[in-house]
């Protein structure tokens, strides 16, 4: 076949050209580490990598949501731990001021540390997260949860009216849900006034503080004693199950977070494996096919260099 | 005796006629469209000595029109290429892409429902908000960047074919008056690499005749004959004023469509720009619209903490109205008004279903006089044709139709085409995000942990709105990419191929015409052997007459 002297040269250059650029080509992956997809290469890698960089991302999100909500079920826990504690002390001053032999002034002293653990209960329903967000408040997470009500209760100690503090809810009823999972939220679901009670007459530390005012009270009957402990008894029992409820709620939802964050590592380390798959360098093969085509290069540049010498002229003298 | 030196004397000539048409050959080895020249040579025909004929040039009229229609189709699938590339590379950046700025935008909304009532989740929102945005008006700048980039290509394109339809009928009417074999050649090289270059335009037709090149383009629109040039023109699109057509003077229609496509840089822009660019501009605006009408949806359900009335949350994002154009060949100057289909009326259970029937495809809405018609360009499905000016609702649209249509009156409707162009945020007040629920409460009265509204903006990520219930946002927009990727990678594929069947045109065309040094020097040797054997005759010659003059002493 005939073939003109430039087009001899074009050829070669191109074929040089193309080692080069397939050459230059290896090396930016092998130096990047990537291959440089982008979606014309492979178009499904491309979406993948762009899915599962989305998938990742809510999941980081996710997580974060989920160490929010475990912090404030952590916390939420320990102030119920509290809250166990105080009330089986609260108990504890019921029983022994109801054995019918304690005189007014020893119900007096237990009036005294039940207006303690009053304190203490108030303290722990209104707790906070540390940046001020109160736990128990639904979605009322500026203003405490439980406080003195305007309106003062009234009982009577020997046929006299004796008045005492009420205590108020001001939360709502809901709290609020946060994002764990795709799909799925959850949240803290506890509130003081699930624990204590809506109501302001009814609220156990209203009733509480009755039984406080009848016990301190010098004027008090052992009729009115006993009457007072056994309503302070009764609204205990409740409470406490209220309280016992929300522990078990806020330990449910702290293991379902926790398989969460299982599922979510396993799910995340094998997103990261696919994605490393398509879009990082397979090392071994990059290598091995920059030192095949060095080789081809230089037999290129070799035999252009021997085959461009050959010519007719070189023998004209 | 001296017809010895006379035959000796022809050869000389011829010889010399053949080494300087070597000459010639060697010092074009590396011109472009140079193509070889042969020395014709023939005895004498009065029967002493030889004679040169002609100097003929080599060149293959087959081999050139192969090569001038495989340089049509790769300069039209590479010029593609080259477009998309540009569309390619911007789509998938991983840290501005439109697809991680959204899950940004998506997360940010999780840290304010975490703590709704804290200023700086919510100036991280309206900030993710902002590079949501962006990203979305930097992919669509850069698909109007292309599109006037391929308005500024077509007219350049067309100036060059008028001044290849100019050159070539210069050098029909010098070759015809041209006498001279070497000038002629040299003419004729010149014409044919015009017409090659003209290939690389537009798809180009020859015909010709008494040495004269009649030139027609694309499928038979002459483009000269051989007394006139027909220059082609560009104009404004009749819908889309921002849209370069090619038209024949003294029209506006466009000739050249992609059912209609001539090839080259011509038919490869108007084809990107029909299939790829105003679909990808359409799909962008497609997530565009259904993200803004969805989060301006979630906001009016929810309340804000911001002092203003209204107190329900009010719209984050603004996206653009459905483009409608009326044809500029129009008659009338009425004007049909096209809107979503919103209406609750529509769908009371879903309202934002419309949203789900919305394509990305462009709409002609036209009047024959008798009927109104609504065809879907994507599929060419007439979707409606009804004889009253009653509203027409098709493809989540609503088609008002005006009194005073003249028949032949047409519009342009693209829903989605501007969508993404005037996605902007409408306001930056970190307040105005409705993460409490509704009721439309006062800032006042929004409990400070109220995140309820949160979960309406949230699901917002997963909500099927788009293509019939088959996609949200995020695939949507994956779909899209991947069809751009599948369409650079065909594109990326022909390209190859195309260039590698011009390559192999060119180069047989080449191999044909070219010059081969080692042929010429081959031929060199020849002709000098032939001149001095032409001298050694007449050497000779002279000493059979020195011989003669010798014995006559």
């Amino acid at each position: 076949m005939r073939i003109s002297t430039s087009n001899f040269y074009n050829n070669s250059t191109n074929q040089l050209n193309d080692l080069q650029s397939s050459i230059t080509d290896l090396s930016t992956q092998i130096s990047t580490g990537k291959k440089g997809v982008t979606p014309q290469d492979d178009p499904d890698a491309a979406v993948q990598i762009l899915n599962l960089s989305q998938v990742t991302s809510a999941d980081t999100q996710f997580t974060k949501n989920r160490v929010a909500l475990k912090n404030t079920l952590g916390e939420a826990s320990s102030a119920l731990n509290g809250m166990v504690d105080t009330l089986q002390s609260v108990n504890e001053q019921i029983i022994s001021a109801s054995n019918g032999t304690m005189s007014a002034q020893d119900r007096a002293t237990v009036a005294t540390s039940l207006q303690g653990q009053l304190d203490q209960l108030l303290s722990l329903s209104n707790s906070n997260d540390g940046a001020g967000h109160y736990l128990f408040s639904g979605f009322n997470v500026g203003s405490t949860p439980s406080s003195v009500s305007l309106t003062q209760g009234t009982t009577t100690v020997n046929g006299n009216p004796v008045t005492y503090n009420q205590y108020d809810y001001n939360g709502t009823s809901s709290t609020a849900q946060i994002q764990v999972d795709v799909g799925r939220s959850s949240s803290l679901g506890v509130t003081s006034g699930d624990i204590f009670g809506n109501n302001s007459s009814t609220n156990f530390l209203s009733q509480l503080s009755k039984a406080i005012a009848v016990l301190s009270n010098p004027n008090q009957t052992n009729t009115d004693a006993t009457n007072a402990l056994n309503d302070l008894s009764s609204s205990y029992q409740s409470t406490f199950n209220n309280v016992l409820q929300a522990q078990s709620k806020v330990g449910i939802t702290q293991n379902q977070l926790t398989t969460l964050d299982t599922l979510s590592t396993n799910k995340s380390n094998g997103n990261a494996q696919v994605l490393s798959a398509i879009q990082d360098t397979d090392y071994n093969k990059a290598l091995s096919d920059l030192a095949r085509q060095q080789v081809e290069l230089q037999a290129a540049q070799k035999s252009f260099q021997q085959i461009s010498s050959l010519s007719l002229f070189n023998y004209i003298n | 005796m001296p017809d010895i030196l006379s035959i000796a004397n022809t050869g000389i000539a011829a010889a010399q006629t053949a080494i300087n048409v070597t000459g010639q050959n060697i010092a074009n080895v590396s011109s472009t469209g140079y193509s070889r020249e042969n020395v014709q040579q023939t005895s004498s025909n009065t029967g002493q000595g030889t004679q040169i004929i002609g100097v003929t040039r080599i060149y293959n009229d087959f081999l050139a029109s192969q090569a001038n229609s495989a340089n049509t189709s790769s300069s039209s699938s590479s010029v593609q290429y080259a477009q998309v590339q540009a569309l390619n590379s911007i789509l998938t950046d991983p840290n501005a892409g439109i697809s991680s700025t959204m899950s940004s935008f998506f997360n940010s909304l999780q840290d304010v429902a975490n703590s709704p009532s804290d200023i700086a989740p919510r100036q991280s929102a309206i900030g993710a908000a902002q590079n949501l945005t962006s990203a979305i008006n930097f992919v669509q700048s850069t698909i109007d960047n292309i599109n006037s980039d391929i308005n500024t290509q077509l007219t350049q394109s067309v100036t060059r074919i008028n001044q290849y339809a100019n050159q070539i009928l210069t050098l029909n009417k010098q070759i015809v008056g041209t006498a001279d074999q070497e000038t002629l050649n040299s003419l004729k090289d010149q014409r044919d690499a015009v017409v090659n270059s003209l290939s690389k335009e537009i798809k180009v037709s020859v015909i010709n005749q008494n040495n004269q090149y009649l030139v027609s383009v694309g499928s038979g629109v002459p483009l000269l004959d051989t007394t006139q040039t027909f220059p082609l023109k560009t104009t404004s699109n009749i819908y889309n004023p921002s849209q370069t057509e090619v038209v024949l003077s003294g029209t506006n229609n466009s000739i050249f469509t992609t059912q209609n496509s001539p090839g080259g840089i011509i038919g490869g822009l108007i084809n990107f720009r029909t299939k790829i660019l105003n679909p990808a501009s359409n799909s962008v605006g497609q997530v565009a619209l259904s993200l803004a009408t969805q989060v301006n949806n979630a906001q009016s359900l929810g309340s804000s903490l911001t002092a203003a009335t209204p107190p329900t949350g009010q719209a984050l994002f603004n996206v653009g109205n459905i483009f409608v154009k009326a044809s500029a060949n129009n008659q009338s100057n009425s004007n049909i008004s096209v809107a979503f289909n919103s209406s609750p009326a529509a769908n009371p259970n879903n309202p934002l279903d419309y949203l789900n029937q919305v394509t990305t495809s462009d709409y002609t809405f036209s009047f024959d006089g008798t009927h109104y018609q609504l065809t879907r360009d994507s599929d060419g499905t007439v979707l409606q044709s009804q004889t009253s000016t009653a509203d027409m609702v098709a493809d989540g649209m609503k088609i008002s139709i005006p009194a005073g249509l003249q028949s032949g009156d047409s519009f342009k409707i693209s829903p989605t085409a501007n969508a993404a162009r005037s996605f902007s945020l409408m306001t930056t007040d970190p307040l105005s995000i409705a993460a409490a629920g509704g009721g439309a409460l006062t800032p006042a009265n929004v409990s400070s942990g109220d995140n309820s509204n949160m979960v309406n903006l949230l699901n917002i990520q997963t909500n099927k709105l788009i293509n019939g219930g088959s996609s949200n946002v995020f695939t949507a927009f994956n779909q899209f990419i991947s069809a751009i990727g599948s369409q650079s990678h065909e594109l990326q594929v022909q390209s190859t191929f195309d260039a590698s069947v011009a390559q192999k045109s060119a180069q047989a065309l080449q191999n044909d015409s070219g010059v081969n040094l080692d042929e010429e020097a081959a031929n060199l040797i020849k002709f000098q052997q032939a001149y001095q054997a032409s001298g050694k005759v007449m050497q000779v010659a002279k000493q059979m007459f020195d011989s003669l003059l010798n014995m006559a002493q």
